[in-house]
């Protein structure tokens, strides 16, 4: 085992395991810093296929306090034993001990004043500078909270970054917005959620233990929570002084209007108290709906069940008994309006097609519960968990089919008509989603389901499974990549795949849709597969200034090789080889294209075939015809031969008649 | 067109005349002529071709072989006794038949001769034209002969 360094800064000691800082998706390790400015460090190897929060990270640099871990930096490494490149996160180690080992340890449980001051205090403050600037902790939980003193009265919240938000949060830790979304699919949220798990963390401290400790099953217990209200079924039988309970209910609350914000437990906390209001339950219907054998009585609980039993949803939503039960049951103008704009007429709803039942459901669960996931097909997520949704459940064909369902769904706009209020992280990925079917529809690399992944995720790694090993999240990594692949022994058909060029396209301003639509054509040229991606990456490897990568070009030098050989001219093909090794040897990409972009030379090359081909077969035929000649030669040279007897006959004749004639005259 | 093959009637009735003429006033000379001139006389009977190479050939070298006595005939005494006596010496005979065997041989050699000369200018030009698509192989490869395909050696790395 030896000693892995993080950007020259951090050793890591891959022999030194640091359970009591594991975090459930990532192992804690002992961690010194090579300069003296910070104290004992902690690192956490994260699972290279769980997405991190790349921009809270970025937000919690230079966090002030003693709140939170402090997060210290962030990188890759290479992990021996993983045998693959993984992320790393470092961290101030805690001066105390995790609070609950296990969610199911039973503590001492806290004084008021222990959790006014030990906890309540640090953690107020913690979640106001995380409101300033704009992030959310999203993982606030009894397991994820240490002492910051060695004397163990202070507290401080755990790291929430190696995760997605809420991923590693029990049910009855979320909001009931949360709670309602598939695990991978909480979303930021907003500090409100946050305040909705310091009072669940606040109720474990205060009794010792997990107030909830077997949900035997999740919907029966978010069911529960939506007719019930949270604080009823989380509370549930546990006695609580008078003083907590205006607390807990405020913190609580369902109705997030109603909850507790940061400033009312600081009001608190200064001394303010208020007569603890009574738990506040959804209005109810004045007859129950039945969906899918269970009666609704409320309309969040209408549109719970809607989503659960999507696939019969449609002849619901379509009967006229719920039209009835929304118009005069319900007596909500707001519910009906939301269903005018979002679905449509009670006409338009029965005309609608049963293929569409599936699109009919996920709208009318919007119009009911608009502050509800979006839910289609039993997909359930909050617009910004569609990402690591699809991060995490790539490799799951079902996640991508859900997700590519819900993509071509195109809901955003209307449920954008919904809300009331959206934040701007929200308009970005609002933006990020509305050009997505266009990008899914396309079926070449660059596009598709890949594209989106990359898309939704901007700091995910590349998933190809030629790199993934190799966590990149930047396509300056992605040529250095590529060289250390070519590097090796066994190589892929090609370098790239559907994963890099969405990749590419995905994160690099340089390498645009106009430059990857070429790899969706078909070409029929000797190499042309390998050109198209010689030119791509040779350009990636010139604007990101990529040093040499001379296995790159080994590997290119093989894959043209096709190309080199299509060359008729041998003394040509011969030079081109050459050149190629040339090229080849300096390691850059641009070298090796120079030479096969020059479409003069190809042409020149194939009009000269072509004549040496003519030539070929006019020598050919002549030779066949001199051959034939040859055979017949008696016959063609009777007349000639006659011709040149008579000629010598007469030229002899002449001379003899004259030589005598001049003779006999002397 | 009446008037022009007229014309050209009368100018053949003329030569006839002139040449009728003649034979008269030469008739040592002509038999002379007809008896020297027999193998030319046979080779226009077996000749059968439009140009008359043969007749030319034969013809040709015959009148050489006959103009020595015609030439004394003509120098010494133009009468029907010299006439006899050329004919009964059997040296003219040998020189007048002789020269029309000259004439057939040349006939009959040339041929063979033309045709040699022939098949070996061919050859050179199939040689040349031989030296030249092996030079557009040497060049192009096998493919421009398009009776064997150019093979590609390349192999993607696997």
């Amino acid at each position: 085992m030896a000693k892995v360094v993080l950007k020259d800064r951090f050793e890591i000691d891959d022999s030194m395991a640091l359970p009591q800082f594991d975090s459930p998706t990532a192992k804690a390790f002992k961690c010194v810093a090579r300069t003296a400015e910070f104290g004992d460090l902690f690192a956490l190897i994260c699972d290279p296929k769980i997405p991190m929060r790349a921009e809270t990270m970025e937000a919690l640099r230079g966090f002030p306090g003693i709140g939170l871990v402090k997060f210290i930096d962030s990188g890759v490494v290479n992990w021996a034993a993983a045998n693959q490149r993984q992320p790393v996160l470092i961290f101030e180690m805690p001066a105390g001990t995790r609070v609950f080992e296990k969610l199911s340890s039973v503590i001492q449980p806290l004084s008021d004043d222990q959790l006014i001051k030990g906890f309540l205090t640090p953690a107020v403050n913690t979640l106001r500078e995380l409101s300033a600037r704009g992030i959310t902790h999203r993982n606030i939980r009894p397991t994820n909270l240490f002492y910051s003193d060695t004397s163990e009265s202070l507290m401080m919240f755990g790291e929430c970054v190696s995760a997605p938000p809420g991923y590693n949060q029990p049910l009855h830790f979320e909001s009931l917005e949360c709670a309602m979304a598939d695990t991978t699919g909480r979303g930021e949220g907003s500090i409100a959620d946050d305040c909705f798990a310091l009072g669940v963390t606040l109720l474990c401290l205060l009794i010792g233990r997990n107030p909830v400790p077997n949900i035997m099953d999740p919907h029966q217990f978010v069911f529960d929570r939506i007719n019930f209200g949270s604080y009823t079924n989380i509370v549930g039988s546990h006695r609580i002084q008078m003083n907590m309970m205006e607390l807990l209910r405020g913190l609580l609350a369902d109705d997030t209007r109603e909850r507790w914000s940061v400033r009312d437990v600081q009001l608190w906390l200064g001394g303010r108290r208020l007569t603890p209001k009574q738990v506040k339950l959804p209005p109810k219907a004045a007859r129950p709906l039945t969906i899918g054998g269970m009666e609704h009585e409320n309309v969040r609980s209408a549109a719970n069940g809607l989503a659960r039993n999507w696939a019969t949803g449609g002849d619901v939503v379509r009967s006229h008994d719920f039209d009835n039960w929304v118009r005069r049951s319900l007596n909500d103008e707001n519910v009906v309006e939301n269903i005018n704009r979002v679905v449509g007429t009670p006409q338009a709803i029965q005309a609608s097609p049963k293929a569409d039942d599936a699109r009919l459901v996920t709208r009318m669960c919007m119009a009911l519960d608009p502050h509800a996931p979006l839910r289609h097909k039993g997909f359930s997520t909050h617009i910004d968990g569609i990402g690591p949704t699809l991060a995490m459940g790539f490799t799951n064909e079902n996640t991508r089919e859900t997700v590519s369902a819900f993509v071509n769904g195109r809901f955003l706009p209307q449920w954008m008509a919904l809300q009331s209020r959206t934040r701007s992280e929200i308009l970005q990925v609002y933006s990020t989603l509305e050009k997505l079917p266009a990008l899914l529809n396309q079926a070449g690399p660059g596009f598709g389901i890949e594209r989106c992944l990359y898309e939704l995720n901007p700091y995910s790694h590349c998933m190809s499974s030629m790199i993934s090993h190799l966590y990149i999240t930047r396509p300056e990594e992605l040529v250095p990549a590529l060289e250390a692949v070519a590097q090796g022994h066994e190589l892929p058909p090609i370098p790239m795949d559907r994963h890099v060029a969405a990749f590419l396209a995905a994160r690099s301003e340089e390498i645009d849709d106009r430059i990857l639509r070429p790899l969706s054509s078909l070409d029929e040229r000797p190499a042309g597969d390998a050109l198209k991606v010689l030119r791509i990456l040779a350009r990636v490897q010139s604007v990101y200034r990529n040093g040499a990568a001379p296995g790159l070009c080994a590997w290119f030098q093989t894959l043209t090789k096709p190309a080199v050989n299509s060359f008729h001219n041998l003394k040509m093909r011969h030079q081109i080889e050459n050149a190629v090794s040339r090229a080849a040897e300096t390691g850059f990409l641009h070298e090796l294209l120079k030479i096969f972009d020059d479409a003069k030379a190809v042409q020149r090359d194939e009009q000269g075939y072509l004549r040496a081909q003519q030539e070929h077969a006019q020598c050919s035929a002549q030779m066949a015809q001199m051959t034939l000649s040859l055979e017949n030669k008696e016959s063609l040279a009777s007349e000639l031969g006659e011709q040149v007897a008579a000629v010598i006959s007469g030229v002899l004749g002449s001379i003899g008649a004259t030589t005598a004639i001049i003779f006999y005259m002397i | 067109m009446a008037a022009r093959s007229a014309s050209a009637a009368s100018t053949k009735a003329i030569i006839l005349l002139v040449v009728a003429g003649l034979l008269v006033f030469t008739l040592p000379t002509v038999l002379i002529l007809c008896v020297g001139m027999l193998p030319t006389f046979a080779a226009v009977l077996v000749d059968r071709r439009r140009e008359k190479y043969t007749t030319l050939c034969v013809g040709s070298m015959n009148f050489v072989g006959v103009i020595p006595f015609l030439a004394t005939l003509w120098t010494e005494d133009h009468s029907f006794d010299m006439a006899f006596k050329i004919l009964g010496d059997p040296i003219g005979w040998l020189m007048m038949l002789g020269s029309a065997g000259i004439g057939w041989a040349i006939y009959f050699v040339a041929p063979n001769i033309v045709a040699m000369f022939m098949a070996a200018r061919i050859e050179q030009r199939i040689d040349r034209l031989r030296d030249r698509q092996t030079e557009l192989v040497e060049e192009w490869g096998p493919g421009v002969s398009g009776s064997e395909a150019e093979k590609d050696d390349a192999e993607p790395r696997q």
